[in-house]
């Protein structure tokens, strides 16, 4: 048998951790393994003895690109345990903070890490020599999101004003409606975004994905809904565990999620769009119109598509929020604590993040569990690895490892310990 | 005034921001961010941020920025450096946006902003063994850096 073997770093600057391996035979792609490491099991023993009112700071250490995403899970999985409703302007200021860290997530995606991909460039910087505007332009956007998230929450990482019940302070009517400039500018950058996306040119792959996604009576779904997929699932969310399930894989850290009785799903800004685009915005409904992505697109690289149709929703979502908000009377709900099990799904922009705490009477955290989004994504994606074997077999190695690193952002997936640390460069002096 | 001459100006009178950069659940990969809380106590305007990115938007404000950050191959663990921006190398492209380092976000605003802008970064370092997976807090060595690092990184704000 002749093999070849691709292997891609995804974080070399993390022993061990993250990686990316192909296995080869001829056409055919025998093995697939994306090896990530994921904190959120550490997190869930840590939780334990703990308050439940710690969950969502605790918890939003996670990750320091979405730790929004897991503090609103944390919030009401503990208020479901407490059963607490958090309602009115209390919840629009919730959905006002995710549209925040959707914006800023979102645009970092697709312009400095996926853009580049399609357009053929190695990196951000190289796209940014050729399109310095478009780069520009996608920072102004993400700095409108970075704003939202630092006026709610305290600070733009790991915000501090989140509490369960709501929060510790909520702002001014003022504070608020001096966001909206940067906003409305943003929301019409958005769109000229989605624009100039829609002009890459998209490889011709699809599956015959199961999309998960929550769906909401009314609304483009964030914090609430039932939990849908596109092959039957209809489920409410203290069903979970009934239906979907975690594995251990022996090469990785990150369970594997898989649906009862069926196989890999996948969730994120595809999932949501198929799944809800008749609860988009006005705005966002034409843009989407407009670049030609339709509910029954199946194509995981048309994803940045979805993701830039979100991007112009919780711009719109976030200017319509700011302007009818009339500061609440109490920042947060009371809360009385007793014995009980919560859980929650929520959606974190790369997809759905489910938390599920067991309280005593106290309110201290008897168990915890934290389902991310990636792992719950993490079979699917090397199932279309699998699937792109002949693809990848025709190409030298070097263009099969971009295509399948290419393959692998479409996910946007969360390396919650990506480290930044800064490495130094050695150059021998006086050498020949 | 030509915006160069602004840029100086507002430069001279104006104070850097410091920011801190790391992953809490990376051990002491997030020294960063403990340093800027430190600084951040004795009144001095700071940022935490796990990514990058957060520089690109101080510089395109014409910040002056301090970035404090771990620092993998600067010697011992717990030396505090002060590194200039052309020491720093380049990771590979990252996979996700959870991924964009200092060294490509300087090389963003040098293409965005100008060589100038990205050229007034000042950088101290604090050297950390590589990182082996999720873990929280610091080690003892790395711990006993962040009092000398904010003296440092207070002194570079502070200068002209």
């Amino acid at each position: 048998m002749t093999t070849r073997t691709i292997k891609v770093d995804i974080l070399a600057r993390v022993e061990g951790e993250g990686a990316l391996t192909l296995v080869l035979d001829g056409e055919r792609v025998i093995d697939a393994r994306l090896e990530l490491f994921e904190p959120p099991r550490l997190f869930e023993a840590m939780m334990r003895g703990r308050a439940c009112t710690e969950a969502p700071d605790i918890t939003a250490r996670i990750c320091g690109i979405c730790p929004v995403a897991y503090e609103m899970s944390a919030c009401h999985a503990v208020e479901d345990a407490l059963g607490v409703q958090v309602g009115g302007e209390l919840r629009e200021l919730r959905r006002l903070l995710y549209c925040g860290e959707w914006i800023e997530s979102h645009v970092l995606h697709m312009v400095m890490l996926h853009a580049p991909d399609f357009l053929g460039f190695p990196d951000a910087m190289t796209l940014a020599k050729h399109q310095p505007e478009r780069v520009r332009g996608s920072l102004r956007i993400k700095k409108a999101g970075n704003a939202l998230v630092a006026t709610l929450g305290g600070r733009e990482i790991h915000p501090v004003n989140v509490k369960v019940g709501g929060f510790y302070r909520v702002p001014r009517r003022a504070e608020l409606a001096a966001l909206l400039p940067d906003l409305r500018a943003a929301l019409a950058e958005a769109e000229e975004t989605l624009g100039w996306l829609a002009t890459f040119e998209f490889p011709a792959f699809e599956r015959d994905y199961e999309l998960v996604s929550l769906r909401h009576p009314t609304e483009y779904p964030m914090n609430e809904g039932r939990l849908v997929s596109t092959k039957g699932l209809d489920i409410d969310i203290h069903e979970f565990g009934a239906h979907l399930q975690e594995h251990q894989v022996p090469h990785s850290t990150a369970l594997q999620a898989r649906i009862v009785g069926r196989g890999s799903y996948q969730s994120g800004p595809l999932a949501r769009f198929v799944q809800n685009a008749d609860r988009l915005s006005p705005r966002a409904s034409a843009a989407a119109v407009r670049v030609g992505l339709e509910p029954t697109c199946r194509n995981p690289y048309r994803m940045l598509l979805a993701r830039g149709v979100e991007t112009i929703y919780a711009l719109d979502e976030a200017i319509r929020i700011i302007e009818a908000y009339a500061p609440p009377a109490e920042p947060a709900v009371p809360l009385v604590m007793r014995a009980g099990t919560g859980q929650a799904v929520t959606e974190a922009p790369r997809g759905i993040l489910y938390h599920r705490y067991v309280l005593d009477d106290a309110g201290i955290v008897q168990d915890a569990q934290i389902a991310p989004p990636t792992s719950q994504n993490q079979r699917g994606i090397e199932e279309d690895l699998l699937a792109m074997g002949p693809m990848l077999a025709s190409m030298s190695l070097e263009q099969a490892t971009r295509r399948a690193e290419h393959a692998v952002r479409n996910y946007d997936p969360c390396i919650s310990c990506s480290t930044h640390f800064l490495t130094l460069r050695f150059e021998q002096q006086g050498s020949p | 005034m030509t915006r160069a001459a602004t840029r100086a100006v507002t430069r001279a009178v104006t104070r850097a921001v410091i920011v801190g950069i790391g992953q809490p659940a990376a051990g002491d990969d997030g020294v960063g961010l403990l340093v800027a809380r430190a600084v951040a106590a004795r009144g001095h305007e700071t940022r935490e941020s796990a990514d990058a990115s957060i520089l690109l938007a101080l510089l395109e404000d014409e910040r002056r920025v301090v970035v404090v950050d771990a620092v993998v191959g600067g010697g011992v663990p717990g030396s505090v450096l002060r590194l200039d921006t052309g020491a720093l190398a380049s990771g590979p492209a990252p996979l996700s946006s959870h991924g964009l380092g200092v060294a490509e976000a300087l090389e963003l605003a040098r293409t965005l902003y100008g060589a100038q802008v990205a050229g007034d970064v000042r950088i101290v370092g604090v050297a950390i063994d590589p990182p082996t997976g999720g873990m929280l807090g610091l080690s003892p060595a790395v711990a006993a850096a962040v009092e000398p690092a904010a003296v440092l990184a207070v002194a570079l704000a502070g200068a002209e």
